[in-house]
């Protein structure tokens, strides 16, 4: 072989590892897209899509980036080696956060809350900002802004109070012990129908909670669509007093009952 | 009747008052903007209707307003109704059942909206409702379902024994039970977004028929509408409004009827 030919050899061993490695990274990035379609087809936005699409970018370009080595004739073998000892040393030192990341991908994955949905965690109220990768961000109702771990969020009782389109508004109701309770039920089954944010259906609904310590105790229990929730509940209170008031019929004060030693009265 | 629903022209600075049933409305005229005002009586049925020219009264807290800027205020003010913005479930007084391999047509009333447009541009102002109707669900349960508007209907078979009002439409539905049971009818969903609106010769306005096939286990095997009004009529009635949503609900052809058994 002269020296001609073995130039030209490797000239073109070069040409096509360097057209290997373009095809690969156009592969990558090919992919990629991809995977940032199906993202937003199942329905990731926002904060949700960029978590997800990092950690997948990272990945695949890690990959990419090992075999691109590789074809460079880079033995990976000591690189390899030492990115396990890097883990091992990374991760002891990381615990609370790859704990936090990964309860984050649960968290998008489970999709318990979305941004824009209020949200209850362990007596935290607020409105959920976003869902990033090792924290959820709430904003609380007096616009502060509350970082919680997504270990935490994980592992708490979540509740969303406006997940679905419609609520129940359950109004505690004690009367004095006089009350005639059939009369009290129908006053309460009138004014409820007349509230315009009161849904038909399902039915309102009141019912005898017990007798209490000062009172008779009702609830009266009315759905509303989520947007109303606040605006009803006020109503209800304020024609419910209202309406006593007309009827005679008495919300009461704590009581107590005293008997004197030795009186027969 | 028709007169509610033809243009009027309205001088620059003067107001035109409406009546419609329970729903007083005043559209004002001004240089540079309309001023739509409106207050409603208490009871839904109140069957009257009145044109002329007179201001709100301005001591009246019951009234509502809103404005709309417009660089051209030429032109008239006419009102369209329009069937409801959300599905309407019409609930029988009485207790009504349909016989084994029977059906039986029922006549309902829906509540609408008035939609005032400026003439000639055709630009609207606020759509309001004539009454607002009671809010419902509908739906198997509080988390999969609807909101919808709820109505109480006497559900006549006969379109004659139906009260005639301005702001109602009369809707009329076949439902035959094709199963060898008898199926109670609790609530009817009238899919009201995919009804246009036409109006009688006598000034009534009335939707497309709709047919309602009933299976044995009360759900329904087809809901489709037919291209006559009034319980047979021909559709050759004045067309009011098209239907608010011209594609098809992906739903529609699976509930309309919701019966429960026992």
């Amino acid at each position: 072989m002269t020296w001609t030919q073995l130039t030209e050899l490797i000239h073109l061993d070069l040409l096509m590892r360097g057209m290997r490695v373009v095809f690969v990274l156009a592969a990558a990035l090919l992919l990629l897209r991809f995977v940032s379609r199906l993202l937003k087809r199942q329905g990731l936005e926002g904060s949700q899509h960029k978590v997800l699409f990092r950690l997948v970018r990272g990945l695949v370009f890690g990959l990419a980036l090992v075999w691109i080595l590789r074809e460079l004739g880079f033995s990976m073998g000591p690189l390899l080696g030492a990115a396990g000892v890097l883990t091992v040393a990374l991760g002891f030192a990381s615990q609370t956060a790859v704990s936090n990341l990964i309860s984050g991908l649960f968290l998008i994955v489970e999709r318990p809350f979305h941004p824009g949905e209020v949200i209850e965690v362990d007596s935290i109220h607020g409105v959920v900002i976003s869902v990033d990768l090792i924290s959820t961000k709430i904003r609380a109702f007096d616009n502060q802004l509350i970082r919680l771990p997504n270990e935490t969020v994980l592992k708490a009782n979540v509740r969303n109070y406006t997940r679905h389109p419609i609520r129940r508004i359950d109004l505690l109701v004690g009367v004095d012990y006089s009350s005639d309770l059939k009369r009290v039920r129908e006053l309460l089954v009138e004014l409820v129908d007349r509230q315009p944010f009161c849904l038909d259906e399902p039915r309102p609904v009141v019912m005898f909670k017990g007798f209490g310590e000062s009172s008779l105790d009702l609830q009266v229990s009315v759905w509303c669509a989520r947007e109303n929730f606040l605006e009803l509940k006020f109503q209800l209170a304020d024609t419910i007093l209202k309406t006593f008031r007309q009827e005679g019929v008495e919300i009461p004060f704590p009581q107590r009952v005293l008997h004197q030693a030795g009186s027969r009265n | 009747m028709l007169s509610i629903w033809q243009q009027q022209e309205v001088a620059e600075d003067s107001c035109f008052h409406w009546r419609i049933g329970p729903l007083d409305l005043w559209i004002e005229r001004r240089r540079g903007d309309w001023l739509q005002a409106w207050q409603r009586l208490s009871d839904p049925l109140e069957p009257g209707f009145e044109l002329d020219v007179h201001p709100p009264d301005p001591e009246s807290v019951a009234i509502e307003k809103a404005r709309f800027g417009s660089g051209n205020t030429d032109g008239g003010v006419l009102l369209k109704p329009v069937l409801p913005d959300r599905p309407v479930i019409v609930r029988p007084q009485l207790p009504l059942s349909i016989l084994a391999g029977d059906s039986m047509r029922i006549f309902a009333s829906l509540p609408l909206w008035i939609c005032p447009q400026l003439a000639p541009s055709g630009r609207k102002l606020q759509s309001l409702p004539v009454f607002p109707p009671s809010d419902t669900w509908f739906g198997p349960d509080t988390l999969e379902g609807e909101l919808a508007y709820a109505s109480l209907s006497t559900a006549r078979s006969s379109i004659e024994e139906l009260v005639r009002l301005p702001h109602r439409a009369i809707c009329s539905m076949r439902i035959t039970n094709e199963s060898a049971v008898v199926l109670p009818v609790k609530r009817l969903r009238i899919p009201v977004s995919l009804l246009a609106l036409h109006m009688a010769q006598d000034g009534s306005l009335l939707t497309q028929d709709l047919e309602v096939l009933l299976e044995k286990d009360g759900s329904t095997t087809e809901t489709r509408t037919v291209q006559t009004m009034g319980g047979g009529m021909p559709l050759d009635g004045y067309l009011v409004a098209e239907p608010r949503d011209q594609q098809r609900e992906r739903s529609v052809l699976g509930r309309v009827v919701q019966t429960i058994l026992g």
